[in-house]
């Protein structure tokens, strides 16, 4: 298939890793931080990683929208699934995020109707067939994820869908980056930019990182050859005594972004003072909410939410992990109380988070490193 | 072709325990079967064969034929938009 065939060819990606060997100096050690889940999980799934030397190091960001909703946000949608006459939506992932007591999952178990949809647009069909039934919607993502949430949110304006709404945790992506950036324990050489929200915002948003901070940033796509290519790239940067942004995944990302998304997004959303990150905290003007304009569609309006802080449980590292000062199974619990099955921190729910990547593609990376 | 370590690619657009497609910020390129303009939707088929209907909003107008990149629902770019660009930059 056109886009992914020639991505994944073996050859060029023996050729990619023979220019990266050629790029690295001897003795120096690199360290990026692929921003991206979904690059995280193609990292892994593919051994992109087995074809670096091991002298350039990739750190897992935070760029995984369920790994980084925290406890409280989940206890917020468990209550809200539990009120009566609600039928509460939400994707794959999020079912299984533990709260402080239980999941989405155990709380659909125990009789609360919850429902795994595949867009926003499933969950304001199931409002239009149950018109006797409040439908939620628990939006996450990041700016990749939210223009969708907003075109529905239209929609259901528009067609007069009057028991829908929008529980909205919908994040942005330049304010974890920002705060990393100013991590006085986190020291690295450049990033692999996230393809897919650049689609969407565009690469400009990203050159704060080469101004500000001095780091190169390389947006890239998400097949295997597409990452090992971003990886020369920044190289060549370092190499060369450059430092800007560069686009890797030109074929789908226009530097400007989609200029549409941008425009229905800031119809429907308005930046929060601060949202909480699991593990980074609270950081300034990094969620969405819904704007007035659209605020009898606020699921937290339309019924009441505990919105209680939770603190992580004290075994779990995942904000180490998301910072990158740890590697995944350097957590205390990694693979042992903390595993895909029964998990503690959300690094290990998404295939996408750090952790459940590395449990279930990484064990060979994991004893070459140790050897 | 680069194999994936535990052989377990995808089969259509599912959520299970090894990938969630909205929670991993994927983008699925589809072919656009059918448009219905008046309600900014298309019916749109997967690189398995199976369809949805998709937002077209942010990438109208569509045509049947076209190729778009899918997530969450919605199309998100336009893959005709992107082989300009790759012309473009050749």
């Amino acid at each position: 298939m056109k886009y992914v065939d020639e991505y994944r060819d073996a050859d060029l990606g023996q050729a990619l890793a023979g220019e990266i060997l050629s790029l690295v100096e001897p003795g120096r050690h690199y360290k990026f931080m692929e921003v991206c889940g979904g690059h995280t999980h193609s990292i892994y799934k593919y051994g992109v990683d087995d074809l670096l030397p091991a002298n350039v190091e990739l750190v897992h960001g935070p760029g995984c929208p369920v790994c980084v909703i925290p406890m409280g946000r989940v206890d917020d949608g468990i209550a809200l699934a539990h009120e009566e006459g609600v039928i509460f939506t939400c994707f794959g992932d999020m079912m299984r995020v533990p709260g402080s007591d239980g999941s989405l999952l155990e709380a659909k178990a125990a009789g609360a109707d919850i429902r795994m949809v595949y867009s926003p647009l499933d969950a304001l069909r199931i409002a239009k067939q149950n018109p006797d039934r409040e439908v939620v919607f628990f939006a996450i993502g990041f700016e990749t994820t939210a223009p969708s949430t907003a075109l529905t949110l239209k929609r259901a304006r528009t067609e007069g869908v009057e028991n829908f709404s929008v529980m909205c945790s919908h994040v942005t992506i330049v304010p974890p980056l920002r705060a990393l950036l100013e991590s006085p324990d986190l020291r690295l050489d450049g990033f692999v930019g996230p393809g897919h929200v650049a689609t969407v915002v565009g690469a400009r948003p990203f050159e704060f990182i080469p101004a500000d901070y001095g780091k190169p940033i390389v947006v890239a796509g998400f097949e295997p050859l597409d990452i090992l290519h971003a990886i020369t790239m920044i190289l060549r940067q370092i190499n060369d005594g450059r430092c800007e942004v560069e686009n890797q995944y030109a074929r789908v990302v226009p530097y400007e972004g989609n200029q549409r998304a941008l425009e229905v997004m800031a119809e429907v959303f308005e930046l929060r003072p601060h949202f909480e990150w699991r593990g980074l905290g609270f950081i300034s003007h990094s969620g969405l909410k819904l704007s007035e304009a659209y605020a009898d569609l606020d699921a937290e309006k339309r019924f009441s939410v505990p919105g209680v802080r939770v603190a992580d449980p004290k075994a779990c590292q995942c904000g180490e992990v998301l910072k990158g000062v740890i590697k995944p199974w350097e957590c205390k619990v990694f693979g042992t109380a903390c595993t895909p099955e029964r998990p503690i921190g959300t690094c290990m729910v998404s295939s996408e988070g750090a952790c459940a990547a590395y449990y279930n593609y990484g064990r060979f990376a994991r004893e070459r490193e140790v050897v | 072709m680069i194999a994936d370590r535990a052989s377990v690619g995808r089969v259509g657009l599912t959520c299970d325990e090894h990938h969630c497609i909205t929670c991993g910020d994927d983008g699925d390129p589809m072919t656009v079967v059918r448009v219905d303009a008046d309600r900014g939707l298309a019916l749109c088929a997967d690189e398995e064969g199976a369809r949805h209907t998709v937002e077209t909003a942010l990438v109208e107008p569509v045509s049947p034929g076209d190729r778009v990149l899918v997530h969450a629902g919605t199309a998100i770019a336009s893959l005709a938009a992107a082989n300009e660009r790759e012309a473009a930059a050749a």
